[in-house]
């Protein structure tokens, strides 16, 4: 029994991974019981730059993203931005070492991100729209 | 008083690291700058608290600098940040190596309050002018920059962030005392206290766009010892020979003078075409620093992993030049020149023209290279340290080169 679940896990992240791979689509999301069904391109903009991190109806958002060096951080912000993450880098230096602003809370894995997603009312975070869950929703999709 | 409970929460902080490493962040900044000039009067700097600068055949690493910063999550409304920096000082002391020590809370997504020692932020550049790889520079633009050597300051903002459909406002209040190092020729040092700094900022940025601007006033803390010597000096010439002596001696007591900065900003940046410009206003009480009138405009492009930037500053003041005693004696000519050494420390009139390049190595290390060429009306000028004033033919035209590695990590 414990063989096979260990196997299932395994089968499990294999798809994550490879899926994330193939599809090239990242999709925003929140809690499922989170009431903001929507978020523009700005207001993403706005919450992954530290420049206004809530959500829509006003409530303050734990903006989660992953690691330095993780491929789709790089991805994620170079495609929101439409900037090279050299400047994105010299742009959070100016934030950050100004002490107006912190990074996102970073996370090694898509499931990790999934997981605090999943378990925080007022987080938001991105994944690969292969690995969506039914625990959390989307609330922003890129235009392929 | 103030700058011992910043170094104990300093203190506190550095202890408390051990059992919070897990969650402490840990960031960090250097800068590896090389200038070189061709001029042998004026030695360039980018910043007069700067104790050591080039002149020609003597190259200076003086911009050269490395940081820490730490963060601490306490809760999901409350931040602890610590940042020190390393860089070369005329006198290093534990104060001057806490740059920032300061609790963050968020009251609700559109107020920030901040207390301890923050950043101080006048002008565009101010609170992160040390770390090279945030700007496109070689350094900031110094007829604009130089003349300012605080950058933070102990007290409370107060922010207000006010978000719209395509832009974010935010207005910050913000109330505290300084003190930071002007270094001048002849090993003259002088901590200069600003108290009572009262400061209104206000932004609006776009994607593209960041348009600021700052209105900051402060009173001088304090006198140094050379200007209370020439102060009592002064008070023993009679008015019929000096009939300005009575002007002089209300300008050279700086204590409790008041200190008014204006500025004005934008800045484009759409990942191809890049535009900044500030322009400021500094007035005051005294005849050391007043009508100082200062700004810049850079345009340049990003092409691929290169940036490219062409900029003009200039900085004019309007000291009113003494015109000393009737009488002239040794005693009385001493005095006077050093009384306009004081007076006209200020005494500021140039322009450079620039031209910067920077390759982005990595995506967190960039090198860059910047060519100076200014003209100087009036030397000697606050902004730079000097030698050989004495001989005839000053140096009102000279290059300088600045070449850098910046990282962050």
């Amino acid at each position: 029994m414990q063989l096979w679940t260990l196997v299932r896990f395994a089968l499990c992240v294999l798809l994550i991974t490879c899926t994330a791979k193939a599809a090239d689509s990242l999709v925003v999301i929140v809690h499922r019981d989170n009431p903001n069904q929507q978020l523009s391109d700005y207001q993403l903009i706005d919450l992954y730059m530290g420049k206004y991190t809530a959500f829509p109806d006003g409530t303050l958002a734990t903006v989660l993203d992953y690691d330095q060096g993780h491929p789709l951080r790089a991805k994620f912000l170079t495609t929101l931005t439409g900037r090279p993450m050299s400047q994105i880098n010299a742009y959070w230096s100016q934030v950050k070492f100004s002490g107006k602003a912190s990074f996102p809370q970073a996370y090694q894995s898509i499931e990790a991100i999934l997981e605090e997603v999943a378990s925080t009312p007022d987080a938001i975070g991105y994944v690969p729209e292969a690995a969506l869950t039914e625990d959390v929703k989307v609330v922003y999709r890129f235009v392929q | 008083m103030r700058s011992k409970i910043v170094m104990f929460l300093y203190l506190v902080w550095g202890l408390s690291i051990p059992a919070l490493a897990n969650d402490v962040k840990v960031d960090g900044f250097a800068t590896l700058d090389i200038n070189i000039s061709n001029s042998q009067t004026a030695g360039i700097r980018h910043v007069i608290s700067q104790p050591d600068a080039s002149y020609l055949g003597e190259p200076s690493l003086a911009n050269s600098s490395i940081g820490v910063q730490l963060e601490w999550q306490s809760s999901s409304q409350l931040q602890w940040v610590a940042q020190t920096v390393l860089k070369e000082r005329k006198e290093y002391k534990l104060d001057y190596l806490i740059q920032m020590a300061f609790a963050r809370y968020t009251l609700t997504p559109n107020w920030q309050l901040r207390i301890g020692r923050t950043g101080l932020e006048l002008y565009m550049m101010t609170e992160f002018r040390d770390i090279g790889y945030a700007f496109n520079y070689g350094h900031p633009p110094t007829e604009f920059y130089a003349v300012v050597p605080h950058q933070n300051m102990d007290g409370i903002d107060i922010t207000y962030t006010y978000p719209l459909e395509e832009s974010v406002l935010s207005y910050k209040f913000f109330s505290g005392k300084s003190s930071a190092p002007i270094i001048s020729d002849d090993d003259f040092m002088w901590d200069v206290e600003l108290d009572s700094i009262y400061g209104l900022s206000l932004s609006a940025q776009t994607e593209n766009w960041l348009l600021r601007t700052n209105y900051t006033t402060t009173k001088a803390g304090n006198t140094n010892e050379q200007q209370k010597l020439l102060l009592n000096a002064l008070q023993q010439i009679p008015q019929a020979i000096w009939p300005t002596r009575q002007a002089l001696i209300d300008s050279l007591q700086i204590k409790g003078k008041r200190f008014n900065y204006f500025t004005l900003g934008a800045k484009y940046d759409d990942s191809h075409w890049i535009m900044q410009s500030e322009i400021s206003y500094i007035d005051s009480d005294s005849e050391v620093l007043n009508h100082l009138k200062a700004g810049y405009i850079s345009v340049g492009m990003h092409i691929d992993d290169d940036t490219w930037l062409m900029t003009l500053s200039a900085a004019k003041s309007n000291n009113r030049i003494d015109p000393g005693p009737l009488l002239t004696t040794p005693q009385l000519t001493s005095l006077y020149q050093g009384v306009i050494r004081h007076t006209n420390f200020y005494l500021i009139d140039q322009h450079t023209w620039s031209v910067s390049w920077r390759r982005s190595l990595t995506s967190t290390l960039a090198a860059k290279i910047q060519l100076d060429h200014t003209q100087v009306e009036q030397l000697p000028s606050a902004f730079y340290l000097h030698k050989e004033l004495s001989s005839v033919n000053h140096d009102n035209d000279f290059q300088s080169l600045g070449l850098s590695l910046n990282w962050v990590f």
